[in-house]
């Protein structure tokens, strides 16, 4: 399917824009137009801004004539969690339903001067926690290749929005797969950058050592792009990584001049575990790739103890983060008179969380609670120096480490949620990226019964280049790009 | 004689560093005392989702001050972690503070005070001091906790720096605490860290045990004198218990500043179980050697060494040393002074005595005494000279202190002078001689009664009288007119 | 702990409230999870290793004490999602019952 501007990759759409500006208000209407015909089947917002404030937006970007913006006239849905002066961001909690940040986010600045403009704000996982975008408060987004089928999350509408022709980029935030476990359902890309080279201020924080904010795209090109825009040290952010970040476009372009060979480091568990029609996709895409790069097999000892490690650190710095919801300065509110703090803050705490959220923070509480937290606590963050150790010698013989996003094909509507563990584990892949802060990528390898199958890269820190570099490698030999699903 | 029962007092006292212009992990300005209500607020200090601590680089360094003015030893990674527990003038429902515990420690801990009791040194070990975050401020639309329907908040505190100073129980008497506190106050005074006279910049709990006891926690004493009283009253509460044969139960209990008594909280059915962990938003800050000895540079003499310095520079006893360096304002003054009046000691009484009495009784803050350097040595010259009597300064302290008159001319304009003039004085004397015969008389037979006469010979000069002379002139005339 | 008062410790924990459906599904999920938990067990050198907190060993940054006019501009803004009653944020009682 290729509608005129729908499917355009930013990159192109830029320049078009750039020769005449007007051309955004024909692109805006197209995209709105889309939105209109598919939204109600997909409902990969929460939030839609109206087509006339967009328009004017445009109006007021023509007229400050910066047109040299890298990313000019680009409409870019943004996920619910990341916040944006005057409009909603509800982290698709009943909690923030009616929360409006009084300031952007640092990557949202980035974006508006960079020259795009932000369309809406994308469904989730409540908090981020999940991997469906099920355990949204308020609908779960479907994906747009198989409507009975769920987007993967938690960054799910970010992911659907793309891969329905809603949004030209998007944003997804990435605590354990949370960007590359969508990509991967869409066929799209998706990046989880190096821990501390975007910016986390104005993120809403879920776990706040592994939480990433990254970019989704139909292109690796696009993906290089938007990456460049946000990534950046932040005076904001004490945990931005003080480094000159590149224009990971231009990098990209040199190292497919270059065709520089790659050593890769295939992890056989990973893909042992991963389902038989995962595993013929993927192997057949890698090998392809095998035949230029270096590749070898490699053996990964404690795979289901990364999980429980993950989201022992994961619970636990969630129960902190998600503390400050009580309804009194923002969020949630409930009468207060003659009743007593405690009464009020369980009763707020108990309307506007669900389910999943209230069990990780009560599970987090406990695992850092005086008498358990050696057992549990301490012992996952011993863990996470082990597995790092077990990555820096891996990363001494090899460039990347190939394993499938996901071990499973996208599930089906409450097939996944339904039992925990299967759900915690289905995450095994990813999570090791955001344990000890490296940057992964997800790039669209092949369908399996028309549904989409991405094959992960992790790559040692700030090597985002590389992960981009066989991304747009794949992406050129597959034909996997700027993929747009019909939605019937 | 009673017998004296043991009392065991450990405090935890918390500074505002009010020297900071900003709050502790954001820039919004920290002078919020003049502020309206929640102005003051940015979205890291309201708490709101999203928003990111950064440490204030001053702040550390005052706390380093501190923790070397205390003789503490510093941590070398400066480590934040959150606290966790639900309240309404919290904004994160955490704290950002420190701990002592896995991954993390106190910014200083090992440190102490030396302190003088009845003459004697006596050591308060400091067992660590935190660097955290306020809450913010709760109101009751009644003014009271307990009639009030709902309360109010005010979380333009939220966020400004403090630092939490720990002492191990090493204080045993509620006069103790008191000279503990005077002496922490002075050495913060002088690092200029904080203004401690500023509404709620300081702030002690105490902990208590009387006879080996459970321990009694008091919370929310805002003032050195409240200390003193609530201590005083909770030891004659638990002696009085002990002594009917009861015990103590381990508590914690609120002063209440208006009723002066202290009133039991809510006894907690489980022990608060805080969750510290290290903040993530945080990564560790190295605190070197260099840092500490750059910032050491830079740290103002403290009390003892001034103290040291009064002994040996100025001659003068430990006590009188104590009392002026302890109020530095005053040290400061009598220092300016000496530069130009080199009878130190009887400088340092004029100070200690009558003049910090008369700042005390007018309750004068020391930075609006009128009085300069200069007003005190024109007053002890003129003394010295003899041009006005020890009576007569005194009787000019409390304008010098109120209004900084310039005593000299003061005297001139208010013939304020000693009346030394032998001829005038005389005629005086014979005035007292012939309104009182019979007291003439007495003195005659008896010299103590000479003090009758000389008391009116002051009566009638308005005190001006030279009170040698005087004396001189009586006797002379009694054996004259014998 | 028996898993029903453990539900109800950590409900007090974090201040939130199970359903009785809720509740239900917890308890089974809750010894399913921790015990998926306690595999960290099986690895025995793990005492070998230190913490991991941070996952990168940078140094803290820290600001300088200036004001900034960023915040003074959202100063108008960061209490619009709050009840206000005469410039003060409206709570509950502060007491224990």
């Amino acid at each position: 399917m290729s509608h005129k501007y729908i499917s355009t990759p930013a990159y192109q759409l830029v320049e078009e824009f750039r020769s005449d500006p007007q051309k955004i208000h024909d692109y805006v209407d197209a995209i709105y137009d889309r939105i209109e015909r598919v939204e109600p089947k997909v409902r990969a917002y929460i939030t839609i801004r109206s087509r006339d404030e967009v328009h004017k937006d445009v109006d007021m970007l023509i007229k400050s004539g910066n047109y040299e913006g890298p990313l000019f006239g680009i409409l870019v849905a943004v996920k619910d969690n990341i916040s944006t002066r005057g409009i909603r961001t509800t982290c698709a909690s009943k909690m923030l339903e009616n929360y409006v940040p009084p300031y952007d986010a640092t990557v949202i600045r980035r974006l508006k001067s960079a020259g795009a403009i932000v369309l809406g704000k994308t469904n989730m996982d409540e908090f981020a926690m999940g991997s469906t975008t099920e355990t949204s408060a308020f609908y779960p987004t479907r994906n747009p290749w198989d409507l009975s089928r769920v987007p993967g999350g938690s960054s799910g509408g970010s992911a659907a929005a793309l891969v329905a022709g809603e949004a030209t980029l998007a944003l997804g935030s990435d605590t354990g797969g949370s960007i590359r476990n969508p990509a991967a359902f869409t066929a799209t890309f998706g990046l989880k950058p190096t821990y501390g080279l975007v910016s986390r201020y104005g993120l809403i924080a879920y776990a706040s050592s592994m939480d990433q904010i990254g970019p989704l795209a139909r292109n690796t090109r696009d993906l290089a792009l938007l990456l460049s825009v946000i990534a950046g040290y932040d005076e904001h952010d004490a945990t931005s990584l003080p480094v000159v970040v590149p224009n990971f476009v231009k990098l990209l372009d040199e190292y497919v001049h270059r065709e520089q060979r790659l050593r890769i480091a295939i992890v056989k568990e990973l893909f042992e575990r991963s389902d038989i029609s995962v595993q013929s996709v993927a192997g057949k895409a890698l090998d392809r790739l095998c035949s230029i790069h270096e590749c070898d097999e490699i053996e990964l000892r404690y795979t289901k103890h990364i999980v429980a490690a993950y989201y022992i650190i994961a619970m636990a710095e969630a129960s902190s983060n998600l503390a400050r919801y009580d309804g009194i300065r923002y969020g949630l509110k409930v009468e207060v008179e003659n009743r007593s703090w405690i009464d009020v803050y369980t009763e707020v705490r108990t309307r506007g969380f669900g389910y999943e959220v209230k069990k990780r923070i009560a599970l987090g509480a406990f695992v850092l609670s005086a008498g358990y937290r050696d057992m549990y606590y301490i012992k996952a963050l011993r863990f996470r120096r082990m597995l790092k150790e077990m990555f820096n010698e891996i990363f001494k013989r090899f460039d990347l480490v190939a394993s499938p996003t996901m071990p499973i094909l996208p599930p089906k509507l409450g097939e996944l949620v339904a039992d925990p563990i299967k759900m915690y584990l289905a995450d095994i892949n990813t999570v090791i990226a955001n344990l000890i802060g490296i940057p992964a990528i997800s790039v669209p390898v092949g369908f399996y019964n028309g549904l989409p199958v991405g094959l992960q890269f992790m790559a040692p820190p700030l090597a985002e280049d590389k992960l981009l570099y066989v991304s747009q490698q794949l992406e050129d030999m597959l034909k996997l790009r700027d993929l747009i699903a019909e939605v019937s | 004689m009673s017998f004296e029962i043991p009392v065991k007092i450990g405090l935890e006292i918390h500074v505002q560093i009010t020297a900071l212009k900003t709050k502790l992990f954001c820039a919004t300005k920290a002078d919020y005392r003049s502020e309206e209500p929640n102005t003051l607020l940015c979205p890291t200090c309201l708490g709101l989702p999203g928003a990111l601590p950064k440490v204030n680089k001053k702040a550390i360094e005052y706390a380093i001050m501190v923790a070397k003015a205390l003789n503490c030893r510093i941590a070398p990674k400066l480590i934040f972690c959150r606290k966790h527990y639900f309240y309404p003038d919290m904004v994160k429902n955490y704290q950002i503070s420190q701990y002592d515990g896995p991954g993390s420690t106190p910014i200083a801990s090992n440190g102490f005070v030396r302190i003088i009791v009845d003459g004697k040194p006596k050591i308060v070990r400091i067992r660590r001091i935190n660097l955290e975050e306020d809450p913010g401020r709760i109101h009751y639309p009644t003014g009271s906790l307990l009639t009030s329907k709902y309360s109010l908040v005010d979380y333009n505190r939220s966020g400004i720096a403090l630092l939490e100073i720990v002492t191990e129980p090493d204080i045993e008497s509620p006069r103790e605490a008191r000279i503990f506190l005077e002496k922490l106050i002075a050495i913060l005074e002088y690092l200029g860290v904080t203004d401690t006279r500023l509404e709620g910049a300081f702030r002690v709990d105490a902990n208590i045990s009387v006879a080996d006891q459970a321990r009694v926690e008091i919370k929310n004493i805002g003032s050195i004198k409240d200390v003193e009283r609530a201590l005083t009253y909770e030891i004659l509460r638990q002696k009085s218990i002990i002594q009917k044969g009861g015990t103590v139960s381990r508590e914690t209990r609120h002063w209440d500043s208006s009723s002066k008594v202290t009133v039991p909280l809510r006894i907690k059915e489980f022990e608060e179980d805080y969750r510290y962990f290290p903040d993530p938003d945080l990564p560790p800050i190295t605190i070197s050697k260099e840092w500490i000895e750059e910032i050491e540079k830079r740290m103002p003499e403290l009390p003892d060494a001034r103290i040291e310095r009064f002994v040996k520079q100025y001659g003068l006893d430990e006590y009188r040393a104590q009392v002026l360096v302890l109020n530095k304002w005053l040290a400061d003054l009598f220092e300016e002074a000496a530069k130009e009046y080199n009878n130190y000691k009887s400088l340092a009484d004029w100070l200690i005595t009558d003049f910090l009495r008369w700042v005390k009784e007018f309750n004068v803050d020391p930075s609006r005494v009128k009085a300069t350097p200069k007003h005190i040595v024109k007053l002890l010259k003129l003394l010295d000279e003899g041009l006005i009597s020890v009576r007569m300064a005194k009787e000019l302290m409390p304008k010098i202190v109120l209004e900084g008159v310039d005593v000299e001319s003061f005297v001139k304009q208010h013939g304020f002078s000693k009346l030394s003039d032998e001829s005038e004085l005389r005629r005086v004397v014979e005035e007292v001689f012939r309104e009182y015969p019979r007291a003439v008389e007495d003195a005659r037979r008896n010299p103590k009664a000479i003090n009758f006469l000389v008391g009116a010979v002051m009566k009638k000069t308005k005190g001006r009288a030279d009170p040698q002379l005087t004396i001189r002139i009586i006797r002379e005339l009694l054996q004259s007119q014998q | 702990m028996q898993r029903e008062d453990l539900i109800s410790y950590l409900e007090r924990l974090v201040l939130v409230r199970f359903t009785e459906s809720e509740r239900k599904r917890i308890m089974e999920e809750i010894n399913k999870i921790l015990d998926f938990f306690k595999s960290l067990d099986e690895i025995k050198e793990l005492d070998n290793y230190e913490p991991l907190f941070h996952v990168h060993d940078i140094e803290g940054p820290t600001r300088e004490d200036e004001p900034s006019h960023e915040v003074e501009l959202q100063r108008s803004d960061v209490m619009l999602n709050a009840v206000l009653e005469k410039g003060y944020v409206k709570a509950p009682r502060t007491i224990e019952e």
